[in-house]
Order: C-alpha cells, then structure tokens, then sequence
C-alpha cells in the first residue's frame, strides 16, 4: 500500500498498546469506540470470514480496552465476596470465576471476571468503569485497589485452532488448562498469563501482558498462528459470536443499576438469566437480602433466548414480493415481543446465525412467557409496515460445542 | 461464655447512664469499658505526681434533668456548683467582662466596656433563653424518622406547643432564623464591644472545629445555654471533679445489678443474619447478648466493631460522611503556686477565663485548622480547678487547666510528634503570660492532649468530642445520620446512646436517656 493511502487521523481516543499493529491491519478503517479506545469493527472489508475465524480457526482480538482492577491485601478474598454475587471463597489460586455484582437493592451494576493471581491478589474485570464503586465499598477493609486498566495489556484467541497457536508460542502446554483457569507462562522469555476464557462461547483464550511486550507477543501469536489460520478480528463478529454463545452485554441487553434513570430500568441477575451466578447460600454479600427476597416472589422478568421461526418469516416476505430480509450483522435496537396482541417482553440484541442457520435474538420476557418452546411474537418491518413473525423460547447457548470445555486427553 | 439481656459498650457518661435506667427497668445489663475505669470524657485523673485535673471538661453545660431525677444523683452523691462570676472574659488591659449567674450584674459589667450593649444585654439573654426553651423539648424526644413522620411523632412533639404557647410562633421563627446564622452577624444585631462580640462567639465555636465565621455556630450557642435558665454562659462544676459525675452514675446503676467491667475492651460486636448476638472482647472472651448499646461514636461502632462487612453501601456512604474533625487540645499545667490574672480578684478566681481579643482573632484561629498548621495564636479557656477541688494539687500548688482551640487532628507538614507539642504548649504560655504574668516560672509540668491524643486515649474517632461536628447538617433527625436519628442501627438489636446521636456533645447524658426509652420500646 502506498503512503499516500494510509489512514492517519488526530484522535482523543485511547490507542491500544497493539494500535501500531492494528492500524495497519485494518483495512476496512472501520473502528467504534469501546471504553475510550479507538477498536475495530472489522480489519475486512466485511466481518464474515473475522466471524467464521471464531468458529472454525482462530481470531485474534484487541481486549485492551476493557476495565480491570486489582484488588489486594489480607482481606482481599473477604472483601470480593462481599463485592460480588458469587462464592469467591472457593475460588481457587490459578482460578477465573465469571459473576455479576450488584447494588444493595439486588439491582446488577456490571458483570465481569474474578481472576485469583494468588492468595490475597484478583484481577476483576468489568464492562464499565467501577473503580469508585469497588473504592466506597472497600472502606475500612485492609485491600489496596488499584486500576490495572492501562497497566495490563490483553489480547482474546479464540476459536477451534486456539490452543494449537498457544502450544506453538508457549513455553508450558496449554493441554491441560481447564475452562476458566489460567495459567503463568512465557512466550520466548516474554511472561504473559493466559486464561480459558473468552466472549465468544467458543473454545478461546485471554492472554495478559505488560503493554511493553504487547507488540512483540501480537507478532509472535500473528506468525505462529499462520498455519492455524489466526485472523485479527474485529468487534462485528464478537458479537454475532456472543449473541450465540448467549452472553450478555452491558448497556445493550441491561443497564448498569448505578446509572438507570428510573427504577424500571434495572435488571437483577434473576432477569438477567444469571440466577445461578447468585450464591445465596453464602454470607452477607451486597444485594443479599433484596435478592433473596425477590427469589421468593419469582422474579418479574427472565432473560431468554428466542428463535425466529424460519417458514413464517419467509412467508411474510414473500407475501411482499422479496427474499427472506436477514440482518447481516448484530443488531442491538429494542424489539418488542408479543404474545397474541399483548406486548411481554422485548428482544436487546440478536443476528443471523451463520453456522446454526438460525435467526436467533436475546430478550427479556415476562417470567409466565419464559418457559422452554413458549410460542412468542417478534415484531419485525417488512416494506416499512409492521409484521408480527413467530418466535420461539429456546435454550441458551445457542451454540454450545464441546470444545468450549473440553481437554484433549 | 456468659449471656447478658442487653450489652452497653463503653462506660462514658452516656453509656452509663443508659445501662443505670435498663438495670432501673429490670434487665440484665453488663458495661463493658476498655479503659481501667469508667467516665470516658467526665474522667478525672492524675496527670502528674500529686496533680489531678478533669481531662476533658471543667465545666459542665447542662445535666438532662431528667437523669438527675431519675437516677437520684443528689442522693448519690452528686454536688453542682455554680460560681457566681460564670465567665471572664479578659481584656489586655485588665478591662475584663464578667457574666455572672445574676443577669443585672453582667450588664453592668458590659456598661462598663459599652453602655449601649449592657442596656440590651437582659433583651439578649431573654432572646437566647426563648430559644433554647424550643431546644430543650426537641432534646427530650427521638427524632421522627423523615421523611415518613407519623402520628406518634407528632404526638412526641407535642411538648413544643409548651414554648410555642408562650413565645408564640416569633419565638421558633427566631430558632430558625438564629440556629443557622453565624456568629458575627448575631453579633451585628446585638452588640458594639469587640470583647463582648468575641466573649458570646466563643460558646458559637465551643468544641467544634470551624470559626465563628461558619453558618450554623448560632445553633452551637444556643446548644450550650440548654437548660442554662438564662445565664449566657452558663457554667456547673462537679464537687470532686466531672469524674465524680460518673462516679454517681455508676452507683446508680450498680444499684441496680448492672455488671460494670473495666478493662474489658470490645474487639468486635458479633454479626449473625443481619443481627447482633454478642460481643468479643480483645482478651478472646465472648459475652452473648441480642441487644447490644454502643456508647461508642458512629466510626468505631459501625467501622471497627460491626466491620465493613455488615454495612450496606448507602449506610457506608453516610457514615463516610459524619464530619468528626477534632480541633481541640487540652493542656494541663501543674504549678508551684497560685497565678496572679491581672485585673482578676483572688474571689473571682473559681470562674472560666477565655482569652479571645476579637470575632476575627477567633476567625483567624480557626485558621490552622484549615491549613493542618499549628495555631500561633489560639483562642484558649482555662480554669484554676485546684481553686474548687484542693485536693486537685499538693497543698499551696495548683493546675490550670487550658482549653486549645484550634489545634489540627491531622497536620499537614507530618504528624503529631513531642516536639510539636511542646510548641503548642510553649504557643499556648506565650497567650497565657499576656494576661499571667510570669506563668512560665509557675509550670512544674505540664500534659498536653492533642486530638490524636484524644483519639488513642478514648477512642474518639478524629479526636472529635462530640462524636461528630455539632453542626446543623448533623443535628436531630439527621444525627449521626438520616437512617439511624431513632437510636436503633440497621444491625438488628445495635441501639446507639453516645453523643454521636441526637442532642449531641456534652456531659448532659440525654443522648443515653433517650436511647433508652427507645430500647425498651422494643
């Protein structure tokens, strides 16, 4: 490419440590913003080959820009188990536990990922800024916080051939990493740690550097990768991967309980399908007693899977004269849902699902309407007129392959 | 492992008096109080061989009456005095003013300095005296939790009609004018003499960590006149010593079976279900009980005892913000001999001598608490205790005990160390020898308290006495804080009773009267 073709714009915008690689690989300049950071939405010109790398390569993304914070001292444990919903007491040294937190009305605030480095240090990682939030309520407890956000760089792997580029970089197997657990290893003499975890429902990795080595382990992972079809990818395909892995995202399927508007706005973890991240069992934590209360009154929504029935969906179109109208990315507008005539419920997020062949959407239902094969409306436009199209409850994940979890021997 | 009806932490002036009227009701209390013996802030002790001094307070505002009555302290053992001259305020040049528990007097006094304030000067302390008629009815109730008062709160409140039938509807609206205000502007509506201006303002700043110039003071002046039966300046000493106060209690409540432990530091109050079930104490013995009072500020209760554990994050964000800000620092000199105060007969000597020349020199010594430095010139109350108490000092020596405001709970150059307390001791002679002469060859020696001193001493969060600033944002249904004004805690059987609670500092034990009538509500 000639110089006279090369992108170059003044920004406000963060740059990832990797942005002096990425820049240039993306060809489409096609970037969002994410956390302040300058990210890209597809290094093609089309996401499609980036989303069929996550599930049947490997793609390699800039995860820089989420939040992460370290929390540390003797009452570290102590004070993370009060902080979040689930049991970070059994959660081992080496260990990753995905969780939601919540304020003290049950309301979730974020969700994120609980790392235990070592005895008495965690990286928690979050969609949104809380540094204020984990700070007011570390007040008296003996933990030191700090922001680690800018002091670790990260990059996710994920897909089939992951783990193969992994074995090719790293020092240690990568065979026996079970499901979220990580792991300390070097790539060459670089020290990175490497976590089973991703946002892609795939299987996949998180790797976490200084941002020093950033450029150094992007090139590594990029030329031993080659032969595994590494593809960077952008953030189009993470969330049509997300979406059928059924993973939810802040500020599109919920609102953060610390900036909703009206009361009505807030989801607790209930209605957010994550019932099972809420260890109720366990001592006083923030949220407790609301949310033990509103599991026994049933929670008023859940959180669902819907799948849009093909036939009809195509009969509608057809009706008007044209092929079936399938989105060709991600879409995150709300859309309602019906049962008969009476709205129940609303989809946040949903796509096309190129490797089930589905069209499938995330959405929050009244709980009687949430049941398994619950016959649902979605509304769609077909022409510009309104149309109301069959959906159907299903379960989440959409797409579950055993890989995600699976050790090969 | 004993078990106890109801635990009182902490063996202050309130805690015994809420442990005294729960033994009176028929519990089974037990106090426990960290320290070798009861009192908290009404203690008197030995600060040097043969020296004896009130380590906090001389002088006693005002004692609820209805603790006084209803533990028989006058038949415990209990002697107030009032001197007859209940202030000096001194002047450089030997022009003092006195205020005397006789009204007629003072303004004569004050003629002397100003004609025009003394003619105002019984409208004045009529003015203040309606005020605080309002103030000491809201003192006897529990705050209403706002903002959903109901018909028994208002049926409480029903005791203001007493002071509203008399002063008419003028007389809250002048409560509510006057509480907010800050001391100069009162001032500017009263009086031209500096001294008198300065002399009023000192009971504005009394114990709190802003100056005169700060909203609000008008409420701390009128807080110190409760009960004052219209003497500006009120002022009740303890025969004995303020230890002896305690000591009064104490006995009331022994009388009663109340099981008082000295010594006996509480670690930790224990939390199971949202509720309270006992304490451990710092020797590793648990004492079970499901109904635990805490004469403790609001920080060591809630922070240190309870843990951070238990607390919600709304509840945290209000206990972060009660403003404690200690400013205080008492210095107590033990003297070869008797001072002479210019100007000052040997008879008047039983009084209260505050040095504050002018409302800006109180301003300005307010100063060093903004700016975390020492105060050159602090404005200081001092009283000869060994002049009402000989026993205080070995025959024909005497103490003198100082009152320091304002003095920083944090520096902001380091932190409090020997040396800068012998420079604010040696700032505070240089004050005292404008008006004693000679006072540096009377000192044999002398205890310096800062308000870190305060802290480790006695457990005041920030040195403050009050357990949190008497200001407005902190007064009634708002003290220690919006959700917890009614004595009870969002810790299930946690009762509060200290100053930290409504009607806030001093050695008056309403606080503990109060929490009371609300635990046995229960």
């Amino acid at each position: 490419m000639s110089s006279s073709k090369r992108f170059a714009a003044e920004t406000q915008l963060n740059l990832s440590p990797f942005f002096e690689r990425t820049s240039k690989l993306n060809e489409s300049q096609e970037w969002r913003r994410w956390s302040g950071y300058l990210s890209a939405t597809n290094y093609e010109l089309t996401h499609e080959n980036e989303y069929f790398a996550i599930r049947t390569k490997a793609a390699l993304l800039d995860i820089t820009p989420l939040y992460k914070y370290i929390v540390e001292g003797p009452d570290a444990q102590a004070f993370l188990d009060r902080l979040v919903t689930r049991n970070i007491n059994i959660c081992k040294v080496g260990q990753v536990m995905y969780t939601p937190w919540c304020d003290e009305d049950g309301k979730q605030i974020d969700d994120g990922t609980v790392q235990r480095l070592t005895q008495d240090r965690f990286r928690i990682t979050s969609a949104e800024p809380n540094l204020e939030w984990i700070n007011h309520n570390a007040a008296g407890m003996d933990v030191t916080i700090s922001d680690d956000s800018k002091s670790t760089a990260s990059l996710a792997l994920q897909g089939p051939t992951s783990r193969d580029i992994l074995n090719a970089c790293a020092q240690d197997s990568l065979d026996t990493l079970k499901f979220f657990w990580m792991m300390d290893t070097q790539f060459s003499d670089i020290p990175v740690s490497i976590s089973r975890t991703g946002y892609t429902g795939d299987l996949g990795y998180e790797i976490w550097m200084k941002p020093d080595d950033a450029l150094a382990v992007w090139d590594l992972l990029l030329e031993k990768g080659k032969p595994f079809g590494i593809t960077p990818t952008g953030l189009h395909a993470l969330d049509m991967a997300r979406i059928e892995a059924g993973l939810i995202l802040l500020d599109v399927d919920y609102i953060s309980a610390r900036h909703a508007i009206i009361e009505s706005r807030k989801s607790s973890p209930f209605e957010l399908g994550l019932g099972w991240a809420v260890k109720l069992k366990k001592k006083d934590f923030i949220g407790k007693k609301a949310l033990e209360a509103e599991k026994s009154r049933k929670p008023e929504w859940k959180f669902v899977g819907l799948e849009i029935e093909w036939d009809p969906f195509e009969k509608l179109h057809r009706k008007a004269g044209l092929p079936p109208g399938l989105p060709c990315t991600a879409w995150r507008t709300s859309t309602p849902i019906y049962n008969g005539k009476k709205q129940v419920g609303y989809a946040t997020s949903g796509t096309w699902s190129p490797i089930l062949k589905r069209y499938i959407a995330l959405a929050h239902v009244k709980s009687e309407y949430a049941k398994e094969n619950t016959q649902l409306h979605f509304e769609l436009k077909v022409e510009h007129f309104r149309k109301l199209s069959p959906a159907r409850v299903v379960k989440t994940p959409f797409f579950d392959p055993e890989r995600k979890r699976s050790c090969p021997v | 492992m004993s078990r106890t009806d109801i635990i009182v932490i902490g063996g202050g002036l309130n805690s015994l008096v809420a442990a005294a009227l729960l033994g009176q009701s028929g519990k089974k209390v037990t106090l426990l109080e960290a320290r070798g013996h009861i009192a908290g802030l009404s203690s008197t002790e030995e600060f040097a061989p043969g020296f004896t001094c009130n380590v906090i307070n001389d002088v006693v505002k005002w004692i609820d009456p209805r603790v006084i009555q209803k533990l028989n302290l006058v038949s415990r053992g209990l002697k107030l005095d009032s001197p007859e001259a209940v202030k000096i305020a001194l002047d450089i040049d030997g022009k003092h003013i006195t205020f005397y528990t006789d009204t007629e007097k003072t303004a004569h006094s004050i003629s002397t300095h100003n004609e025009n304030d003394g003619k105002k000067w019984h409208r004045f302390s009529e003015y203040i005296t309606k005020q605080t008629r309002f103030l000491e009815k809201l003192y006897d109730l529990t705050p209403p939790k706002v903002p959903n008062i109901g018909f028994g709160d208002a049926l409480d409140m029903s005791g203001l009609i007493t002071p509203l039938w008399k002063y008419g509807t003028r007389g809250l609206t002048d409560l509510m004018r006057t509480a907010p205000m800050m001391m100069p502007e009162l001032m500017d509506e009263w009086f031209e003499s500096e001294l008198l201006r300065a002399s009023i303002s000192t009971a504005g700043i009394h114990h709190l960590s802003f100056g005169p110039f700060a909203a609000g003071t008008g409420y701390n002046l009128l807080h110190q006149h409760v009960h004052s039966n219209g003497v500006i300046h009120n002022t009740v000493y303890i025969k004995g010593g303020t230890g002896e106060l305690a000591k009064a209690v104490k006995s009331a409540a022994e009388s009663y079976h109340v099981d008082v432990k000295t010594n006996a530091k509480v670690s930790s109050i224990i939390i199971e279900d949202g509720g309270c079930t006992g304490v451990q104490l710092e020797s590793g013995e648990t004492i079970a009980g499901n109904r635990i009072v805490s004469g403790l500020d609001p920080h060591n209760t809630f922070m240190k005892l309870v843990g951070p554990t238990h607390i919600n994050p709304r509840f945290l964000t209000q206990l972060k913000n009660i403003k404690y800000r200690g400013s205080i620092a008492r210095i107590h000199f033990a003297l070869n001999g008797l001072p002479n105060i210019k100007g000052i007969q040997k008879d008047q000597f039983d009084s209260v001598f505050s040095i504050a020349p002018s409302v800006e020199y109180l301003e300005r010594a307010s100063d060093s608490v903004k700016y975390g430095r020492l105060p050159e010139n602090p404005y200081v109350e001092f009283t000869i205790s060994s002049i009402l108490n000989p026993e205080f000092a070995p025959e024909g020596k005497h103490v003198l005990s100082a009152t320091v405001q304002y003095a920083p709970y944090s520096l902001r150059n380091g932190s409090w160390n020997d040396e800068l307390k012998h420079q604010l001791k040696n700032n505070v002679v240089k004050v005292l020898e404008s008006y004693i002469p000679a006072f540096s060859s009377l000192i044999e020696s002398a205890s310096v308290l800062t308000p870190v001193d305060l802290e480790n001493q006695f457990g005041l969060t920030e040195g403050n006495l009050n357990h949190g600033e008497m200001t407005l944002d902190q007064f009634f249904f708002m003290r220690p804080t919006i959700s917890t004004a009614q004595y009870k805690t969002p810790i299930k059987g946690l009762f509060l009773c200290g100053p930290g609670t409504h009607p806030g500092g001093g050695l008056h034990g309403a606080n503990g009267f109060n929490a009371v009538r609300g635990i046995l509500k229960k």
